[in-house]
């Protein structure tokens, strides 16, 4: 299972919890006031934070409030695979927030949602500080990196870390009347998110939409050569000082007391040697964040292109050879399907 | 004895006997571990600080070899490497300078070794002949 924390405003907030559906938008104003669609690199990064979550998927919300302080509402679990669709839900003038998942009260809390539990995002916040969550290092948007509605965090400590925040604060800041929940249910008009996922080959967010959508449905194309992953996150990032971001983390469970952490980074066409010194600098990065045990878990790192320098298939199949420090899996796509699904194949 | 014992002993009597190090760049230099049978060195570099006396400032990890580097004994440096930056630097690579002493290196160990520290940012592996 996987988590997740979705940017939301208070006004669309009073809608979506209701309802029980939250919609990320396919647009902006421009300049000129006019309302204009994402250009397709925006709009694959929208599918492709969404398009990892599924059935039973855990969910906390991210009230952006402009009369106070912001806060997370949880904790709620996804009702179905994300759709697109743009019937009219929110009151806005221009975005009809289309890229949609539809969402229920956790059936083990369901009195958090019930009565409105929630955190200041401040105590959130502290959580990152005191290093008790490592998946996320923040909410806001910030310049020279994409705005983010939805963010994938870990399903394990980091999630339970904000229930135990939810329930701590429950008493104090629970409302006193119960929120009607009357849940929309799926149209029959609505498409899956999965028919939206095209010019894989074109653009490097299109193909990590398809293997994020791959993962979370354990589909054996990627598996096969992965292995099982019990979890997965997308732009996770490596150092917060830096702010340097993994393209893919994923998780296996090796057995209780260790765990294979896969740090794969995607390019839409040629993988080269620059590519291998980030992946193998986040690696040795990696290693030294507190969650890792140095001693019994795996850090392997993962290019994923359609080619690969020659330099680099040689030192990486040298480097595996020789079993240390991890190793690096290089694993070639080809588009097909006019660009709507690829071929994967591990060539290291 | 072989000559890289030679050197091995050399360096265990006195780090500075060789031109491997130099007070004037090295610092304060102290041998903190040494294995005979893999003939392996561990040394503390170490800077003044008026305060408390001396601090850490990383290690050096020296092997020598007393035969020609093949791919085999690369991969033992390395795994020795390795264990060194677990127990020593939890993990950081850039705490350790590993120095690999040998009669001899294959081609393929020094084109691995130019590879690797063009790849890795870590302390580059140096690779010293031992005469």
């Amino acid at each position: 299972m996987g988590s997740f924390i979705c940017s939301i405003s208070e006004r669309d907030w009073e809608v979506s919890r209701t309802k029980g559906v939250y919609g990320n938008k396919a647009g902006k104003i421009d300049d000129k006031g006019r309302y204009r669609e994402f250009a397709p690199k925006t709009k694959y990064s929208i599918i492709r934070d969404l398009i990892g979550m599924k059935e039973g998927d855990k969910v906390f919300f991210h009230v952006l409030s402009e009369s106070g302080p912001s806060r997370i509402h949880g904790i709620y679990v996804v009702r179905n695979l994300p759709f697109y669709h743009t019937q009219k839900i929110w009151n806005d003038p221009y975005e009809l927030y289309p890229y949609r998942f539809l969402f229920k009260p956790h059936p083990s809390y369901d009195s958090l949602c019930e009565y409105g539990g929630n955190i200041e995002v401040v105590d959130f916040y502290e959580l990152i500080e005191q290093r008790k969550i490592w998946s996320l290092v923040t909410l806001e948007n910030e310049i020279n990196i994409e705005a983010r509605s939805i963010r994938k965090i870990e399903d394990g400590k980091d999630t339970e870390e904000i229930m135990r925040l939810l329930h701590r604060d429950f008493k104090c800041r629970r409302l006193n009347k119960k929120i009607t929940f009357s849940p929309i249910p799926l149209s029959s008009q609505a498409t899956p998110l999965r028919n939206f996922v095209k010019d894989i080959g074109n653009y490097e967010n299109s193909i990590k939409a398809l293997l994020m959508y791959k993962m979370s449905q354990n589909d054996p194309t990627i598996i096969n050569i992965l292995g099982s992953v019990s979890d997965f996150m997308n732009e996770v990032f490596i150092a917060q000082t830096t702010r340097k971001m993994m393209d893919i983390l994923s998780i296996q469970n090796l057995d209780a007391n260790s765990k294979r952490y896969i740090i794969s980074e995607v390019k839409t066409y040629k993988c080269q040697s620059d590519s291998l010194w980030q992946v193998l600098h986040y690696m040795d990065l990696f290693k030294q964040k507190e969650l890792v045990n140095i001693h019994s878990d795996i850090v392997d790192g993962c290019l994923i292109g359609q080619r690969f320098d020659d330099e680099v298939i040689d030192f990486t199949k040298r480097r595996n050879a020789q079993g240390v420090n991890g190793n690096i899996l290089l694993i070639q796509y080809n588009p097909i399907k006019n660009g709507s699904d690829a071929n994967f194949q591990r060539i290291a | 004895m072989t000559p890289t014992q030679d050197l091995y002993n050399s360096l265990c009597k006195d780090l500075y006997s060789l031109d491997i190090f130099d007070k004037s760049l090295n610092g304060l230099l102290s041998i903190i571990e040494k294995n005979d049978r893999h003939r392996t060195i561990l040394i503390e570099k170490k800077f003044a600080v008026s305060s408390s006396g001396e601090r850490t400032a990383g290690f050096f990890f020296v092997q020598c070899l007393n035969s020609f580097c093949n791919e085999e004994q690369l991969k033992e440096f390395r795994k020795n490497l390795e264990k060194v930056v677990k127990e020593r630097a939890k993990g950081n690579y850039m705490e350790v300078d590993p120095i690999l002493i040998a009669p001899g290196y294959s081609d393929i160990v020094i084109n691995f070794v130019n590879q690797y520290n063009n790849f890795q940012r870590r302390k580059p592996i140096l690779c010293r002949y031992g005469k």
